[in-house]
């Protein structure tokens, strides 16, 4: 009787589990298989439905690498679309986009930069993607479409890659010399903009003689850095007004300049040198950059006997919370796009792709992450991430800031003169450059 | 009928020339009319015609907004022009220099000739921009040591001997400026060696018979004789500095057009910068052409007669 039940118990338990099995296929999220892959069909998607059959342009510099190709294929079986590149160097790109949208021949999704981001916005060239998105699908990114998004029109989708700065630091050398450690201080609440101060004047070390320096304390090449992690921007959008306007006066911006002003005048920041290669050489102890560039162009996990750590940059103290300060790359659809749709499809399914990880499926890509940095420094990077919000500056797309910046960022870390000064003789130029950049 | 010799030399010219006329008329006088009418006109995009040209207020907005809002066109301008006038006659000098070096006879001249010609041989659009890479990564080295003509070390010694700042800064400026110096003498070097092997031996003979020495030779036969080409240099560099990617005033220009999205107005500045450019290569024939015996008019002279 008991062996009866039992065997009763075990089919009823089977048929449960068949049953739930075959539920899986009939509700809101489906599966789909692409590939070796599974991805819940989303609402996002259904909004590609109109490209299927259809074939897109897109703009690659060379040979589609391996990982394209494996895209391409599951993007054909997944949507319908086929692909077709343009092949061209980013150079010629920026130089024919505008000719492109003219003759009605753009290709149906590139790639824009925070430098060309005001440019291409307000002369036409990007066109808004409301229509094609569901703005509720998670893997938009909602602080990076925040930053391309003018009077509620968003013009540029997130890639995967976020560009965000890290303050890199020599560890052995900190032991060394009695130094605090930075991410100890992170975690315990004490890393702000003063810590740091004082932390780079500490790993400043001069030569016998007292004057001579041989190793900075601080490096960086992006100068905007602490005024975007103090939550402020040189130029801003005006949720109100829907308009880009010059912001530099602002209280967070004048802070964040004066930081980097304050670096350079203890000597602790030599705005000549940006740092990576005197990083591995103990030449600089605390480099403030982006991981993709300390992993993939000057490969400092590799390269450097000293021991590395990493640190989010300090809450400014203006913020009303972390700001992750970035450089971003986003995607977008050009005016007279043939497939807009198409285009956008792409773009998601590369996203999506690249956010759930099956990157690492590709050997190269494995290959890459694991140079890239120990499981601690990935997950510190992830989870700050996570939890800031992520900021960009869009400074370099103004008319004639590459000739205004030397005057600018020369008079704050060359010259020594304060934030509020600077900004004084600057406010004109940069509210004359915005006004003819964005064409009002 | 028999053609006459002159009639004869006066069609060959028209068909040396033809090539070039019937570009200019094919390819370039519609380029020429694109970038006058964008420059008086606001040209913009759009998703239903893919482009419009919308009237200005005043025909010449373009233009003022060029020379009277933009701060860095003139200004750029102004330091174009001034790096041209140190850099013309460096180039000149010692493009002459190496010509005549080259023109004497020495062991490994064959090499040597080839060595200073490579510029242009290289100076195909790949190769040059591979090599200009190279230069420049090479400057923005990790290591200072390995860009070579990092002038660093020099003017940090003359301003602590106290030199003037512009003047430690001029000479720093023209050291750095050395590769592209030596870059931009490939083709004046072979003009001048051209002009050096037109001159007949027979001259240096009547001359060292009349007892002159080497330096008066120089002045009175050598320099004379190809004083046209120098001329025919003058034109040649001016036209290649001003027109050169690396020339500051085209580099804003191009980006004013291509990462600005200003057709209108990067049009107004190239045609202003082209008219600046006419005007200036006129100035300089006018000029010259008072202190240099050109071959033609003494020529012209001679049939005269």
């Amino acid at each position: 009787m008991k062996k009866r039940i039992i065997s009763v118990l075990s089919l009823a338990l089977c048929l449960c589990m068949l049953m739930s099995f075959a539920g899986c296929g009939g509700g809101g999220n489906s599966a789909g298989k692409v590939g070796d892959l599974v991805l819940e069909d989303t609402a996002q998607e259904k909004l590609f439905e109109s490209a299927r059959g259809t074939t897109i342009t897109h703009i690659v510099e060379g040979e589609p690498n391996d990982y394209t190709k494996t895209i391409l294929a599951e993007l054909e079986q997944r949507y319908g679309i086929k692909v077709k590149f343009m092949k061209m160097g980013y150079s010629e790109y920026t130089s024919k986009i505008a000719q492109m949208v003219a003759t009605g021949s753009p290709p149906d999704t590139a790639v824009m930069t925070d430098a060309l981001a005001l440019n291409y916005i307000y002369a036409n060239i990007a066109q808004p993607l409301n229509d094609y998105m569901d703005l509720e699908d998670k893997y938009w990114d909602k602080d990076i479409l925040a930053q391309f998004t003018v009077d509620g029109k968003i013009y540029g989708v997130n890639t995967g890659d976020v560009d965000t700065f890290f303050i890199y630091y020599n560890k052995t050398l900190f032991e060394e010399n009695n130094i605090e450690d930075p991410y100890t201080l992170y975690k315990n609440g004490e890393w702000t903009f003063d810590k740091l101060r004082e932390i780079a004047k500490k790993a400043t070390l001069y030569e016998d003689d007292n004057k001579t320096v041989k190793c900075h304390g601080f490096a960086t090449w992006y100068r905007e850095v602490f005024v975007l992690a103090n939550g402020g921007n040189i130029i801003g959008l005006n949720t109100d007004t829907g308009m880009y306007e010059s912001v530099v006066s602002d209280k967070k911006t004048v802070t964040g300049l004066n930081m980097i002003k304050n670096l350079a005048m203890d000597g602790s920041f030599d705005p000549a040198i940006a740092g990576y290669a005197e990083f591995p050489k103990r030449e600089v102890a605390m480099l403030c950059e982006r991981p993709a560039n300390v992993v993939g162009n000057y490969d400092l996990y590799n390269t450097m006997d000293d021991e590395i750590g990493v640190v989010p940059l300090p809450k400014g103290p203006d913020a009303d919370k972390a700001y992750a300060a970035s450089n971003m790359i986003v995607n977008y659809v050009p005016v007279n796009a043939k497939n807009p749709v198409g285009g956008m499809a792409w773009n998601y399914y590369w996203l999506r792709r690249e956010t759930e990880g099956y990157i690492q499926k590709d050997a190269a890509a494995v290959a890459r992450i694991g140079k890239m940095m120990n499981e601690e420094h990935y997950g510190i990077i992830n989870g700050y991430l996570d939890e800031a919000t992520k900021i960009s500056s869009k400074l370099d797309s103004l008319m004639g800031w590459s000739n205004y910046s030397a005057s600018f960022w020369g008079g704050l870390v060359n010259d020594g003169k304060s934030a509020e000064e600077v900004v004084a003789t600057m406010d004109n130029t940069l509210k004359s450059a915005l006004e003819r950049t964005i064409g009002k | 009928m028999k053609m006459s010799n002159v009639r004869k030399r006066k069609i060959a010219g028209w068909l040396f020339a033809a090539p070039w006329l019937v570009g200019m008329v094919l390819l370039f006088s519609q380029s020429l009319y694109s970038l006058i009418r964008y420059s008086f006109t606001k040209l913009t995009f759009d998703s239903v015609s893919g482009y419009t040209f919308a009237p200005l207020g005043n025909l010449f907005d373009n233009y003022k907004e060029a020379f009277m809002v933009d701060t860095i066109f003139p200004q750029r301008l102004i330091t174009s022009l001034g790096e041209m006038l140190y850099r013309i006659p460096v180039i000149l000098v010692f493009s002459l220099f190496i010509a005549i070096v080259l023109n004497q006879d020495f062991k490994g001249r064959g090499l040597a000739r080839g060595v200073f010609f490579l510029p242009i041989i290289l100076s195909s659009g790949v190769v040059s921009s591979i090599i200009k890479t190279a230069l420049t990564s090479m400057s923005l080295g990790t290591d200072s040591s390995t860009n070579i003509f990092s002038p660093t070390v020099l003017t940090n010694a003359l301003l602590e001997y106290g030199m003037p700042d512009k003047l430690v800064y001029t000479i720093s400026g023209m050291i750095s400026d050395v590769s592209d110096l030596i870059w931009s003498s490939g083709v004046p070097i072979l003009i001048f060696l051209m002009g050096l092997l037109t001159i007949p031996t027979t001259y240096y003979e009547v001359a060292k018979v009349e007892g002159a020495t080497g330096w008066e030779a120089f002045w009175k036969v050598t320099f004379p004789v190809i004083s046209p080409y120098i001329l025919v240099n003058l034109i040649y560099t001016c036209i290649d500095g001003f027109v050169s990617f690396d020339n500051s005033v085209m580099q804003y220009i191009m980006d004013v057009a291509y990462d600005n999205v200003k057709y209108s107005l990067s049009s107004a500045m190239a045609l202003s910068y082209f008219v600046i450019i006419i005007v200036i290569l006129v100035a300089v024939i006018l000029l010259t052409s008072l202190f240099i015996p050109y071959g033609i008019k003494l020529g012209r002279k001679k049939e005269g007669n």
